[in-house]
This record gives structure tokens, C-alpha cells and sequence, in this order.
């Protein structure tokens, strides 16, 4: 240290703050953008996974969840025995059935009781509710705990079992060790009769949501270990052609991948969808209690998830004695798994607590992993919260930001009670831009320097201005620069340009260059921009935009478009080699001239 | 887990602080890494320079002191010690030195 420097000390002792932010854009009356960020770091399983033994994947796969560890020992194991040809059925089969409902009583419990619940007493927490409610918090604890002794009895402890394995069970618990169960599992399905009736007393929001349902449906039983894939919208295949029709995405935003149909957006996985796809396979208690809190056959009231959850419970309960009723031990707690097998591979889903699991396995001939994907639910909420968030704003437009967090945290829990958890501590960041009046020019004085990035999300290189604006708009947080990302729609882009010192457009051009190719170009004069029709809507695209801004006098003063060219623009790809790394040097070469902060790290 | 939770609070922290300072540019963050905590002087190092990345602490260079110690009171937590900031000070020689109270309410 130089004699000249000094240190400031600080001592602060650092907090995890939260695990979530959402961040909202809005102009005037219109909900420009909302953004879910999951923060918490990628954890790499499925690369773990490559190289271990197939019969390691239900232990290793188990520690991705604390909550649900079950769903994925049932997923992997499912998955593998498919691969190996190999069927698990009879009391084995019933034994992993119990062990579900044991998962599902023990999430559901949590989620209804310890996090859910509070919103809709007026409390901030669990444990204050407990001071005026105490009788409600034992209900969830006593179900809970209900739930945990299925698990250890089954599972050999209460989180993260260990008595999991493809074919079946290291042990198949006694008739005996099962019956000493049933007291305290009747007792606690008189419990979860009584939950239902506690939450479908609660004040529900009256919102409706266009939801994507979608789950597992099997012929005779409520979907929890087979069935086939099914959704509101009509889909119905095979559990291995999941891949064909969803798929997962990352937003540059979140650290957490989040899933689409394709071609048609977001959906929701769990009770919600699980619930109207299958409430005619409900038994009998669960179905009367459905009927008595009057519930719909088909609930799109995202709040009224937790009514469905406590049905759930009852339904868990329910099947778990029935199954312990007819329990007669196996002869052995392993089906035998082949000694050799060619390679191989296969998938499978399972229904987790808050929805559709999916494991996908490729095998070697020696049995090592060669390739593993997991598609959890919480990622494939996540694009459809995203969604049911922005609707909320913007029906919410007028409150302030303390209101408007709750009521999005509150949004958040509806569905997920990992996110749900995190979102205790949901940072919410909402930038208000004053609505341009349409006709003065003066409007836009405040922010002399806009940045449009125009493409589509999911066109492969059509992207590319998007993803320049992105990274961007990052490094030029709280400064001068305003930034637009989205297809070229005239209206809007003379509003937000009109009037402006400078506007920057970066968009995909075609003119016949290779891929990648950077073509700078001042609007200057009569001159129109080049034409690509690609990313704009309705057909108006940006050279219509300036042709229409000058006859009605609403242009910037300067104007420059930075043109990638495309090479394919094929719908859910990522954009091209050539063209990502235009972008990249775009993003630099803007940086630069937008006077911002100099970077040495690459952004990934 | 959570390292990018607590990672991201250093960080706000460190503008903070930077900002009460009139400090533009951050050298070097000194951190404390408590012998429970669970998170390693590996792990911080890791993911320091992406987490700084459009900070003041941008490209600053990151000591830690990995304790030892499990009676600690804090041992189970990251404490954000010091920051040097880039520009040598032109002053008397006399560094200023600011001690804050650690917060009250505490970490999940």
C-alpha cells in the first residue's frame, strides 16, 4: 500500500437479501415490460451428471430440490428403467405412489400454512400469523408432519429419502411399519377436510387468467408417477415427445431458464393445471371437498391455487391409506436390472408437488450417463408468473411501489413456493416514464438519446438489435440513455423518437452481405433505410417509420441505423455464430460513442 | 446457494459506501469470510469480477481473510471489511476512516 492511498473501512456484515427481482417499465398508462430475475446461479446437474453411473442419477438429482426431492428420484428412476426396458409394477409401484403423496402432503402443507396462507390474513409471515392463529399454523405443521413420517417410513428419512433406486427400493417397509402409519394419517386427512374449508373461506381477488394448463393424465387414477401429456390447448402426446412441443429458453435477464410451447408461449404447470385437467379422476373425499369449497371443474383464479392445493392434500391423504390398505410386501424390493444393455436412452415425467417434472437420459453400453436434461417446474412457470405479473401492473397502474411489491410477491406465491420463498424479499424496480403526449416533440426533451433494438425474441438472428439493447441498457443504467427492444411498430417508434437529439436504431438487415456483415448508415436528406420486413408487425416497418416521421415532422434530429445482417432466421433457434459476434461488436462500438463505461469482461 | 444473493448485497453495499465517499472508482475490496460461512474465499473469487461487472467496483481486485475461527460471533457470515479506492488520495496523508454499525436485523 502507497503511502498516498487510503482505505475507507467499512465493516459490514453482508445479508442475502433476496433470491428475485422484477423489474417493471412503464409509460403512462402502458405496461412496457416486466422482467422476473432469478438471480441464484446456474448449479450445473446435468453436467454432474455425465460420466456417473445410471444408478447414482436419483441420489445425485434428489439434492437439486430440498422441498421436493422425491419428484426427482421418481423422475430419474422412471426415466432409467424406461431406458433399461424394465417395469416396476405391483406393490412397488404402490410403495413409490405412497412415497409421492408423502412429497405432496409435506410441500403442499408448507406451501398453504407457511407461506401462502399469511397473504390472504392480513399477516407478513408464518410466524406472525401464529400469534393470532395458532390452531390454523399447528393444522400445517401437524400435516406436515404427517407427510415427513410417510417420507421416513418409505424414504428412510424425512428430506432428501435415501431408499430410492432405479428398479424400486433398497427396502420394502413391513405391513406392520406401514399400519402404525394410519392413525395419524386419518387424523391428518380430517385435517386437510378442514384446510379446505379454512382456505375457500379467504377473500380471492376476483382475476381470471387465460392459462395453458398442462400435466400429466392417466386413464384411471390423479396423475402423480404415468400418464400422458395433455394441455388446455389441445395437446396430447407421449411423455418422451415432450421435447418436441416445449422447450426452455433463457432470457439474458434471469439466471433461471424459462420454458414455452412452442409457437405459443408461456403455460403453468401444477395444482391449477393438474386440478382442470383431472378433476374427474379425483376419489371420493377429495372430489366432495373440491365440490363443498366450490370449486370449479376448471379454476384459471390464480389465488384460488391454494384451495386446489389443500385439495390436493386431501387426495394425497386419501390415496395414500387406500394404497396402504392393500398392501401386501413384495417379494423382493427390486425388480433385477439387466447385467449389459446396448446404448440407450429415454424420458419421463412425474408430477412434483408444484407440477410436471421431465428427465431425459442417454445411456452408454457401460451404463454411464452420456447426456442428462431436467426440465424443472419452477422454470416452466416461470415465463407464465412473468406473465400474470404484467397483467397485474397493469391493473395497478396507480399504486405506489410499496402496494404494488406486496401485490406482486403475493402474485409470485400463487404458484411456487421456492420462488415464492425468495420472494419475500422481492427488490421491485418500476422506472415511470411519463406517457409522450402524441403531439408535442418537447415530450421527449428529458432524455436527449434513445436506443432501439428491434427483432423478435425467438427468430434466431432476427434478434439481434434486441440483444444489443440489452446489454446495453445494462451497463447505462441511471444514465441519460433511454433504450426500446421489440418488433418495429411505427406508432411507437416516432413517439419515442420524435423530438430527440439522437436516436440510435440497430436492427437485422437482408441485403445479400454474409452473415454478420455491419453496415452504419446516417438517415440524412431523403434518403429511407434499407427495407427488412422481418421484425416489424402489420408490415410498417422502420423505413415506413421515417418516411412517416418526416411528413409529419416528428423525427429526431439525428438518426443512425446499425444494420446486422442476418443469415437464417429460423423461429426458436439461437441467432447464428456470425451474427452473435456482430453483435457483440456493435454493442462496443455504441458503448464508445455513448460516452459509457468501459468494460474488460466479456457479458455473457 | 444464495451466493449471488449475498454477492449482490456486497456490492450494492460497496456503491453505497463509494457514493457517501465521493469515491468514483473502487481498487480493491477486502472482504472476511467467516469459518461457517457457506461460502468459500473460491467461490467469492469466482464470481467476484461478473458481479462487479458495471459497479464502481468494476475490475477491482478482491483480498479475503478466511477465518478459522467457529466461535466467531460472526462466523457464519461475509463481512465487507474495507475498500481502496483507485484515484491515490491527495490529502494531509491522514486517511479518513469510517466505521459503520453492522445492521441490527439479522441475515436469513
Amino acid at each position: 500500500m502507497t503511502e498516498s492511498e487510503r482505505t475507507i473501512t467499512v465493516d459490514y456484515l453482508a445479508r442475502v437479501e433476496g433470491e428475485g427481482s422484477l423489474r417493471v417499465r412503464l409509460r403512462g398508462e402502458t405496461v412496457e415490460d416486466v422482467e422476473l430475475r432469478i438471480f441464484e446461479p446456474p448449479r450445473f446437474f446435468e453436467a454432474f451428471l455425465r460420466g456417473r453411473s445410471y444408478l447414482e442419477a436419483p441420489d445425485i438429482t434428489a439434492r437439486i430440490c430440498g422441498i421436493c426431492p422425491v419428484a426427482y428420484q421418481m423422475s430419474s428412476a422412471h426415466a432409467l428403467e424406461r431406458a433399461l426396458g424394465v417395469t416396476v409394477g405391483g406393490a412397488l409401484r404402490d410403495l413409490r405412489r405412497i412415497l409421492y403423496c408423502g412429497e405432496w402432503v409435506e410441500s403442499h402443507a408448507l406451501h398453504i400454512y407457511l407461506l401462502h396462507a399469511p397473504d390472504f390474513l392480513g399477516y407478513s409471515d408464518a410466524v406472525r400469523l401464529a400469534k393470532d392463529h395458532p390452531d390454523a399454523v399447528r393444522r400445517g405443521l401437524a400435516l406436515k408432519k404427517a407427510g415427513n413420517h410417510l417420507m421416513q417410513v418409505l424414504g428412510g428419512r424425512e428430506i432428501h429419502p435415501i431408499n430410492v433406486r432405479v428398479g424400486g427400493f433398497y427396502r420394502a417397509p413391513s405391513r406392520a411399519e406401514l399400519d402404525a402409519l394410519r392413525p395419524e394419517l386419518e387424523q391428518a386427512l380430517e385435517i386437510a377436510e378442514e384446510t379446505v374449508r379454512f382456505t375457500a373461506g379467504f377473500d380471492f381477488p376476483e382475476i381470471e387468467e387465460d392459462y395453458e394448463f398442462v400435466a400429466l393424465r392417466h386413464p384411471d387414477e390423479y396423475p402423480m408417477n404415468e400418464g400422458e401429456v395433455v394441455s388446455s390447448h389441445g395437446v396430447r402426446l407421449p411423455m418422451d415427445r415432450f421435447e418436441e412441443v416445449f422447450e426452455e429458453v433463457q432470457a439474458p435477464y434471469s439466471n433461471a431458464l424459462q420454458s414455452v410451447h412452442k409457437g405459443e408461449g408461456s403455460y403453468l404447470v401444477g395444482p391449477l393445471a393438474r386440478y382442470a385437467l383431472n378433476s374427474d379422476r379425483l376419489p371420493p373425499r377429495a372430489r366432495t371437498a373440491a365440490r363443498a369449497a366450490g370449486l370449479a371443474p376448471v379454476e384459471r383464479n390464480p389465488y384460488r391455487s391454494i384451495v386446489v392445493r389443500s385439495v390436493e392434500v386431501v387426495l394425497a391423504l386419501e390415496e395414500a391409506l387406500r394404497l396402504i390398505d392393500r398392501y401386501r410386501p413384495p417379494d423382493a424390493p427390486c425388480v433385477p436390472l439387466p447385467a449389459t444393455f446396448p446404448a440407450t436412452g429415454a424420458a419421463w415425467i412425474t408430477e412434483a408437488p408444484r407440477g410436471m417434472l421431465y428427465h431425459r437420459y442417454r445411456l452408454r453400453a457401460d451404463g454411464l450417463i452420456e447426456e442428462a436434461k431436467i426440465v424443472a417446474p419452477t422454470s416452466q412457470n416461470q415465463k407464465r408468473i412473468e406473465d400474470d405479473l404484467r397483467h397485474l401492473v397493469g391493473k395497478s397502474l396507480r399504486w405506489d411501489d410499496a402496494a404494488l411489491t406486496t401485490a406482486c410477491e403475493r402474485a409470485v406465491r400463487n404458484h411456487d413456493p421456492c420462488i415464492s420463498c425468495a420472494t419475500h424479499f422481492l427488490t421491485l424496480e418500476v422506472e415511470r416514464i411519463p406517457e409522450g403526449t402524441g403531439e408535442s416533440p418537447e415530450a421527449n426533451r428529458a432524455a436527449p438519446t434513445l436506443v432501439v433494438g428491434l427483432g423478435q425474441e425467438d427468430r434466431g438472428d432476427d434478434r439481434a438489435g434486441i440483444e444489443v439493447v440489452r446489454v446495453l441498457r445494462r451497463r447505462f443504467r441511471g444514465t441519460e440513455v433511454e433504450f426500446l427492444e421489440g418488433p418495429a411498430d411505427v406508432a411507437l417508434l416516432l413517439d419515442r423518437w420524435s423530438g430527440r437529439e439522437r436516436t440510435i436504431v440497430v436492427d437485422a438487415v437482408r441485403s445479400g452481405r454474409p452473415a454478420g456483415t455491419i453496415q452504419v448508415l446516417e438517415v440524412l436528406g431523403d434518403r429511407l433505410p434499407p427495407t427488412y420486413g422481418g421484425s416489424s408487425t402489420h408490415g410498417l416497418g422502420l423505413a415506413e417509420a421515417v418516411a412517416l416521421g418526416r411528413a409529419l415532422d416528428r423525427m429526431p434530429r439525428h438518426l443512425t441505423i446499425w444494420g446486422i445482417e442476418v443469415g437464417t432466421i429460423r423461429i426458436g433457434s439461437p441467432p447464428s455464430g456470425p451474427v452473435l459476434r456482430a453483435v457483440e461488436d456493435v454493442t462496443d462500438r455504441l458503448a464508445r460513442e455513448l460516452g459509457g463505461p468501459r468494460r474488460a469482461a466479456r457479458e455473457t | 446457494m444464495h451466493e449471488e444473493a449475498l454477492l449482490r448485497d456486497l456490492v450494492r453495499k460497496v456503491e453505497e459506501v463509494a457514493r457517501a465517499h465521493r469515491v468514483e472508482r473502487v481498487e480493491r475490496v477486502r472482504l472476511w469470510v467467516g469459518a461457517l460461512s457457506h461460502l468459500t474465499e473460491g467461490t467469492l473469487r469466482a464470481r467476484w469480477s461478473m458481479a462487479t461487472i458495471g459497479s464502481v467496483a468494476e475490475g477491482s481486485g478482491l483480498e479475503v481473510e478466511s477465518s478459522l475461527d467457529v466461535h466467531d460471533p460472526r462466523a457464519q457470515g461475509v463481512v465487507l471489511q474495507s475498500l481502496t479506492p483507485r484515484s491515490p488520495w491527495k490529502g494531509s496523508g491522514h486517511p479518513p476512516s469510517v466505521r459503520e454499525k453492522p445492521p441490527v436485523s439479522p441475515s436469513s
